[in-house]
């Protein structure tokens, strides 16, 4: 297939063209960004300012905005409508819709409740005006990324929660009819079991961090109810006689993988994994 | 020696955490009373050999033993069972004994005629649904409880039941999608006053106004 303007997608060369491209666009919005006054400048106690610019990742931008909590809102419609403007002189369009541009607010100081009650009575959205159109920014509380949901604490508790509400639904609605099959073998049900909790059950869990208590009882119950699906181990549905399981004795008995070894796991294979791919000089 | 470095918090220190466990189990004890750079030095030798050894003691019987690190609560601040006052039947936990009365005798949550809006009428947090307004009531304040207790029920079972019954299809539709009922798409806020005057006992003297209580 022959190309004669840009690149095709996955080929090695699309990756920085793009990069190259966007850098154009980005530079020009920073530069009206400052001209606007907005920015994400952390003044410390001694004097100190740092200094938060854009990051970006591909197509996708992560802009900081910081200012007084009665003003924030304004200065996210104000940045929205900017970043509309200037990605238009490019020819790209911005795409304001659910899942797409959303802004993440965290309020705190004087008038922060105040602030975060109006943007509420909105129904958490917020109007702009950009090359005259109406816009409406959902302001959200967690951002869905390449598949995880990322909140303003980064505890990922929302994220870990949804992955275990997932493993309930799939494990009650999918799989219990291949669970339910008699003539399979229960290693090979322990076999599914297993790579659904390590593939879909466990997305990107080697970034999570360490889960409270009250998070991690639903990671747990979440991977103990598919387990016990697949053994088929249910408090109901035990034989006459026989003495039922706990979480450890079912781990234990079908040398199942504990729901603190599949993090525990992922999390050391990322860090074999950084440090294979880090440069030495990291090390020195 | 690992929290010399200052790692107190964050992924690191999970992974600090990680190795101290691993160091126990034979293979791994090279990574015992070192700092992070050396164990660093250590796999960057040979990180594959290291994936390996990972993976397979993931498997391992002696690696998946959880410690009771799952603290069942409910045992421990309810150690005696809870006797049904209507049939006698025990129950371990208060959520069991619920279930129970619910199941059995179709008693459900004597804070449910309490609430007929979607907020709650001494703190005026708006909660925008009921199921999440009655749980604010049931679970988490003692004074919003307090003092609606005070002021009587505003419900008759029958029209509790009625409100139970049209917020049916929205808890079915989060069932669905393995949400909770009381999951929360909007902040609650606080509308705007005045708080409710209320006469309430509060250390054996009655005060006229609820902020009074609440301070």
């Amino acid at each position: 297939m022959k190309t004669s303007r840009g690149s095709l997608a996955g080929a090695p060369l699309a990756d920085v063209v793009y990069g190259l491209a966007m850098s154009r666009v980005l530079f020009a919005l920073e530069v009206a960004m400052n001209d606007a006054g907005i920015n994400a400048n952390i003044k410390l106690g001694n004097g100190d300012v740092i200094k938060f610019t854009h990051s970006s990742y591909h197509d996708d931008v992560m802009i900081p905005i910081s200012g007084p909590a009665e003003r924030i809102v304004d200065y996210t419609c104000k940045n929205a409508s900017i970043v509309y403007t200037v990605f238009k002189m490019y020819g790209l369009t911005i795409n304001f819709s659910k899942n797409k541009t959303e802004a993440i607010a965290s309020f705190h100081g004087k008038k922060a409740v105040s602030a975060k009650g109006k943007l509420a009575r909105n129904n958490m959205n917020a109007n702009f005006e950009a090359g005259n159109n109406q816009f409406n920014l959902r302001f959200v509380t967690n951002y869905k990324h390449v598949g995880t949901k990322t909140s303003i604490t980064c505890n990922m508790a929302e994220e870990v929660v949804s992955r275990s509400g997932m493993m309930k639904t799939d494990c009650r609605t999918n799989f219990r009819k291949v669970f339910k099959i008699n003539g399979l073998q229960i290693h090979k049900k322990l076999y599914y079991a297993r790579c659904y909790i390590m593939s879909k059950g466990t997305y990107q869990c080697s970034t999570w961090p360490q889960l409270n208590q009250q998070v991690f009882q639903k990671f747990h119950s979440a991977v103990m109810y598919v387990y016990r699906a697949a053994t088929n181990k249910f408090s109901g549905s035990y034989q006459n006689k026989e003495t039922p399981m706990s979480d450890d004795d079912l781990i234990f008995n079908f040398q199942l993988v504990s729901p603190t070894m599949v993090l525990r796991n992922a999390r050391i294979q990322l860090f074999i994994r950084i440090i294979r791919k880090m440069p030495n000089t990291l090390l020195s | 020696m690992y929290q010399q470095k200052g790692l107190s918090s964050g992924w690191v220190h999970d992974v600090v955490k990680d190795l101290i466990w691993m160091s126990v189990f034979p293979d791994f004890s090279c990574f015992k009373d070192t700092d992070i750079v050396k164990a660093c030095n250590i796999i960057k030798e040979d990180p594959g050999y290291w994936t390996k050894k990972v993976s397979k003691l993931a498997q391992t019987k002696a690696a998946n033993i959880e410690m009771h690190q799952v603290q069942i609560k409910d045992n421990v601040m309810h150690p005696q069972k809870i006797v049904c006052h209507l049939c006698a039947c025990n129950a371990n936990t208060p959520q069991l004994h619920s279930l129970h009365l619910f199941k059995h005798h179709g008693i459900k949550s004597p804070y449910r005629i309490y609430i007929d809006g979607v907020h709650c009428p001494i703190c005026l947090k708006m909660f925008h649904t009921r199921e999440r307004t009655v749980n604010h009531i049931r679970y988490d304040s003692p004074k919003c409880r307090a003092l609606i207790i005070h002021l009587g029920p505003c419900l008759t079972p029958e029209a509790a039941n009625a409100l139970d019954a049209a917020e049916r299809e929205r808890n079915r539709h989060f069932y669905a999608e393995a949400k909770a009922r009381s999951k929360a798409d909007i902040p609650y806020f606080r509308l705007n006053g005045p708080l409710l005057n209320v006469y309430a006992i509060s250390n054996g003297s009655y005060k006229r106004n609820i902020s009074d209580v609440l301070k």
